[in-house]
């Protein structure tokens, strides 16, 4: 109630969740390309799906991690599976309106039928060559956070 | 094996009796024994009958002696005596004269006399008793004749008064007397009436022995009948539905129950017949249902190799997937960042690298495909191919454009598939064709025949550069091609893929080397209708 003056718009939250350091370079590679599209983000990493709970529900060396704006999440990941992630945030009152699209290699119908029962925002397949792959990156983030209306930002 | 069923399940106690008996009666032929039970029961109707014929001819003998001649002889013995006592009343009559004197009555009396004798003498042709005491009756009335009646006519003629008669025929002594001849007489008459009992007490006995005869045979004739009956039943009836409710239960399905018939050889052998044939079915079908499930558990082998196949193809061209677009990635970001650090021939490495990184995610691309057509969980509908066509036109119009292709076509039938497959094995042929197109525009011509009742043919016509025949087999090979990679691009998956498509609906797909104009894909369709007309078949059944 103190801040009644316009706020400074906020910087945009991008969590992560990958396990491979080449797609995390080149996810970051092609946001640092973005330019106008998108404006520079805070791109926090998760490399498995404990991790990435861990960062949501700001548990451990979490505590104190911002609500994302949205998650770029892979499937094939140690430890948690990203499916299983993708059900616990979707099950989860608090973290159920975060949008998240699964970034995976995978094409596999069961995958793709899955991910959506359990909510996920968007499905998107890895594309083969750098150049496609970090249009695709740019092409979600800016939809997600620029195009579309995100959900309000959860009290901390 | 009959035997022993009998001695185990039919009677043990009349087994245990007389063994050797019986034994030898239940292996007699059902025809030995009809043949001796008919013979013994015509034997003893016969003889009832046979009984009763000869009391009933002895009783007609009987009868007829009594009416034709002891009868008779009464009759005949009564009007001789009353022809004797005549003569002795025309004798009388004369001697006494007067009004009693009837001359002729005598004479004509004595021929009565003599002709009613001779009358008798047949009648008694059977009792020479009886015709000796006729015949001494006779001699002594010709004797009294002679001595009495003739000697007192002639003294009457002459006028002896009959006092005087009378006195010289006393006096005469030793004559015989009328009297003697009637006491003679009498005596044939006691005769004759004992012989008349004896013949009724004769009928009598016959008529009642008769009766006992007609009565035995009727009596044998019935239990004749009767132990036809029971005895038939026996061998016959009671084996035959034994025989017949075991072969019930086996063709109910108790296919494991044993048929067995206690009876005469004839039905033993049935029975063992049928055994051995049911024995036959459970062998056979034993083997069939084992010959089955060698069949399905291989059906299901070959179901989880394929599977594993596929899951393998898939796992492995997914995970090849992974390392190659890191390749490709990487070799294209040094090629953007790093390419003023890299001089030509660094450069070209770099390029060589990401083009053998393309080419594998293509070849990868491909195998994936490839192992996708056989996937089990594809659901076949009912697919118009001319919307598979449009489909794959759309998909291609880029393609189809830039090189002014045409594509004619027939009308094509709806068809059972997979929608996507009917699509991409249109869009791999028409690409196909403009790849491999000559100097002219490319043109296609797809047309559609029945191959038989149930099948389409299609033929798919282009005026490309067409295929040596000799390499009509290689070209369905996977990632074989004929032609160097700088001349046209592509793995050389299409067509191998055209062909798994068509194999997965049943069809199968060929060059037609006949044709030197271009090349001629052929291949064949099961049709749409037979598969409906079952789907119709299988809702009735439904329903009903």
């Amino acid at each position: 109630m103190k801040r009644l003056a316009e706020p400074e718009p906020a910087r945009l939250e991008l969590l992560l969740v990958e396990d491979d350091p080449g797609d995390v370079m080149m996810t970051q590679e092609a946001l640092e390309e973005a330019g106008d599209l998108i404006p520079a983000p805070n791109l926090h990493v998760a490399s498995d799906g404990a991790e990435a709970l861990d960062f949501l529900l700001k548990r451990g060396r979490h505590r104190g991690a911002p609500a994302p704006d949205l998650v770029l999440l892979d499937l094939n990941l140690p430890k948690v599976g990203g499916q299983e992630v993708l059900a616990r945030v979707k099950g989860d009152a608090s973290l159920h309106r975060i949008p998240i699209v699964v970034l995976t290699t995978s094409d596999a119908h069961d995958d793709i039928v899955r991910c959506y029962e359990h909510h996920a925002n968007a499905y998107v397949t890895k594309p083969g060559g750098y150049e496609s792959f970090a249009s695709a990156v740019r092409e979600v983030v800016h939809t997600f956070t620029q195009v579309a209306t995100p959900p309000p930002r959860a009290r901390n | 094996m009959t035997l022993g069923a009998l001695a185990a399940d039919g009677r043990p106690g009349a087994v245990r009796r007389g063994p050797g008996i019986h034994r030898r009666l239940s292996a007699w032929p059902l025809r030995r024994r009809v043949s001796v039970l008919t013979a013994i029961l015509v034997l003893l109707v016969a003889l009832a009958w046979t009984l009763a014929g000869v009391t009933q001819h002895s009783l007609q003998s009987a009868l007829s002696n009594q009416s034709d001649r002891i009868v008779p002889g009464r009759v005949g013995v009564d009007r001789l005596q009353r022809d004797l006592l005549e003569e002795a009343v025309a004798v009388r009559g004369m001697v006494i004269g007067g009004t009693a004197a009837v001359p002729g009555d005598y004479p004509r009396a004595v021929a009565d006399e003599i002709s009613q004798a001779k009358v008798i003498q047949p009648l008694l042709a059977g009792s020479p008793e009886l015709r000796a005491a006729v015949r001494r009756t006779e001699q002594l009335a010709s004797q009294w004749r002679q001595r009495v009646a003739q000697p007192s006519l002639a003294l009457a003629a002459r006028g002896l008064p009959a006092a005087q008669i009378a006195k010289l025929n006393l006096a005469s002594g030793r004559r015989p007397s009328f009297q003697s001849v009637l006491d003679s007489l009498d005596v044939v008459d006691a005769q004759l009436a004992r012989t008349d009992t004896a013949a009724t007490r004769q009928v009598l006995d016959d008529s009642r022995t008769l009766g006992f005869a007609v009565f035995l045979a009727g009596a044998i004739t019935v239990l004749a009948g009767l132990s036809a009956l029971v005895l038939l039943r026996r061998w016959v009836t009671r084996p035959l539905l034994a025989l017949s409710d075991g072969i019930w239960l086996v063709a109910r399905g108790e296919l494991d129950r044993e048929i067995a018939a206690p009876g005469p050889p004839e039905i033993a052998r049935l029975a063992g017949d049928m055994e051995a044939m049911r024995r036959r079915i459970v062998e056979e079908l034993d083997s069939l249902r084992a010959a089955q499930e060698e069949i399905s558990r291989q059906a299901d082998e070959l179901r989880r190799s394929n599977g594993d196949l596929e899951q393998f193809a898939y796992v492995a061209s997914h995970d090849l997937q992974e390392p190659l677009r890191k390749v490709a990635s990487f070799c294209e970001l040094i090629e953007r960042r790093y390419s003023e650090r890299l001089d030509e021939r660094g450069k070209q490495y770099v390029r060589f690298a990401a083009d053998g990184a393309h080419r594998m995610q293509e070849l990868v691309r491909d195998v994936l495909a490839l192992a996708r057509i056989g996937r089990l969980d594809r659901r076949l509908t009912e697919v118009d191919l001319n919307d598979s066509l449009r489909q794959a036109l759309t998909n291609l119009s880029e393609q189809v454009s830039s090189a002014a292709a045409i594509v004619q076509s027939d009308e094509l039938p709806t068809v059972i598939g997979d929608p996507a497959l009917a699509v991409a094995l249109l869009q791999n042929l028409i690409a196909n064709s403009i790849k491999f197109r000559s100097e002219e525009a490319p043109r296609m011509k797809i047309a559609v025949r029945a191959e038989d009742e149930e099948n389409w043919r299609f033929t798919f016509a282009d005026n490309g550069i067409g295929i040596d025949p000799e390499y009509a087999d290689r070209v369905f090979v996977i990632f074989q091609r004929l032609h160097g990679r700088e001349e046209f691009t592509g793995t050389g998956i299409g067509l191998s893929l055209s062909r798994r498509i068509v194999e997965f609906h049943g069809g199968r797909m060929w060059l037609d080397t006949s044709v030197t104009r271009g090349a001629t894909f052929e291949w064949t369709w099961p049709m749409a209708i037979a598969k409906a007309e079952e789907r119709k078949v299988v809702s009735r059944e439904a329903i009903g």
